[in-house]
């Protein structure tokens, strides 16, 4: 028995809209998130995408594959390049290991975020536990 | 026109040795109109390491086909990253402030909106469960907020306010989080960031300290909820 062999690709499109209200909701002043003339002053060429943002992203891709059942124990998470507003983002990801634990099945996912040139932004790996039937009942 | 006090901080990096890369000192001089310091850079030393760099002192402002990098807010450095990875690794081990905050439902469903997710909530026992990633999202729990003591660039929440990183350029670089007990509404949360290692390395786009800091989140009676280990990417 074990989960889904691949996680379904998920498209997202950060607006400057979402990175404002991202940076607003998680009291994130950096004005790197904001400020176009800053963010260019640091070299790059338009206001970046949230680190956290890439992760939320991640981890949708993954709950909109396992459903609302499907309980994540632990999810860590590497941003490797940076993203400006209005890239088209895409995460998906693939089954790396699985195993029967008392209370259902572990599995353990590997996630990608890649932009529209397919260069990586963000990698990520989740241990989430399926709660079976029998764990459930038993409950 | 530079301010004096910035051109002090200008003049006082390149003594140090920790000029912007890619501009040679001899570029560093007085303007014609102005008597105090600034550095030039012609358009074709205007490269993306050079420009990278030479932000940490300067804005820019164009002069006649040559860019005159003038000096803003933005504070010098308080050293070399060596120097900074030095007195950070002296700091291993120590603690941020605790803070505490009260979570609402609203706070939850704005999170889940702003990151393209289903507002509506799943609850346990009638209370909200927060959005997965909502806690360790959030840069800051003061309350009242605190505006005053930010640094220039915006940065300077609870996990890393207390390290001395004033002058340098701070990036989020990922996260280890474990999910120990769902997070509801309702709960008063304590949160304390302690500061774990740091680690001077030298990547593709020059060299960077990596500081890796521990936060626990904990509800009121003090179990356990969240522990997030956060990299964070100095230069």
């Amino acid at each position: 028995v074990q989960g889904p062999a691949t996680i379904d690709a998920l498209a997202r499109v950060p607006s400057r809209v979402q990175l404002f209200c991202f940076s607003a909701v998680t009291w994130n002043p950096h004005r790197i998130h904001y400020d176009p003339d800053h963010a260019r002053s640091e070299g790059y060429p338009d206001v970046l995408v949230q680190s956290h943002l890439h992760a939320c992203f991640l981890v949708q891709a993954l709950t909109q594959t396992l459903g609302p059942e499907a309980i994540i124990r632990r999810f860590s998470f590497q941003n490797v390049a940076f993203a400006t507003a209005e890239e088209p983002l895409t995460c998906s990801g693939a089954l790396h290991a699985s195993r029967r634990v008392p209370d259902g099945l572990e599995l353990e996912y590997e996630l990608t975020e890649t932009d529209s040139r397919g260069d990586m932004c963000a990698r990520a790996r989740a241990t989430v536990l399926m709660p079976t039937a029998e764990s459930q009942v038993s409950e | 026109v530079v301010d004096r006090v910035a051109g002090k901080h200008l003049f006082g990096g390149l003594q140090r040795r920790s000029q912007p890369r890619g501009i040679s000192c001899s570029r560093v001089g007085l303007t014609r109109n102005s008597l105090f310091p600034c550095v030039l850079i012609r358009n074709e030393e205007r490269t993306p390491a050079a420009y990278r760099s030479i932000v940490r002192f300067a804005n820019v402002r164009r002069v006649d086909g040559i860019e005159e990098h003038r000096i803003s807010a933005a504070p010098a450095p308080l050293g070399t990253l060596g120097e900074l990875c030095e007195n950070l690794t002296a700091m291993v081990g120590r603690l941020g402030p605790e803070v505490r905050a009260n979570l609402v439902r609203q706070d939850f469903e704005r999170f889940a909106a702003a990151s393209g997710d289903d507002p509506k909530l799943e609850e346990e026992n009638g209370r909200a469960v927060a959005p997965l990633l909502f806690v360790c999202s959030i840069q800051d729990w003061h309350s009242p907020p605190l505006l005053d003591g930010l640094r220039w660039d915006g940065t300077g929440g609870d996990r890393t306010s207390f390290l001395p990183l004033d002058g340098f350029r701070l990036m989020g670089g990922g996260q280890e989080i474990d999910f120990h007990a769902p997070v509801l509404e309702g709960t008063e949360l304590r949160v304390q960031a302690s500061l774990e290692n740091a680690e001077l390395k030298h990547g593709r786009s020059g060299d960077l300290v990596v500081l890796t800091v521990k936060t626990i989140y904990a509800d009121e009676t003090g179990s356990l909820l969240v522990t997030s280990i956060d990299t964070l990417l100095v230069r």
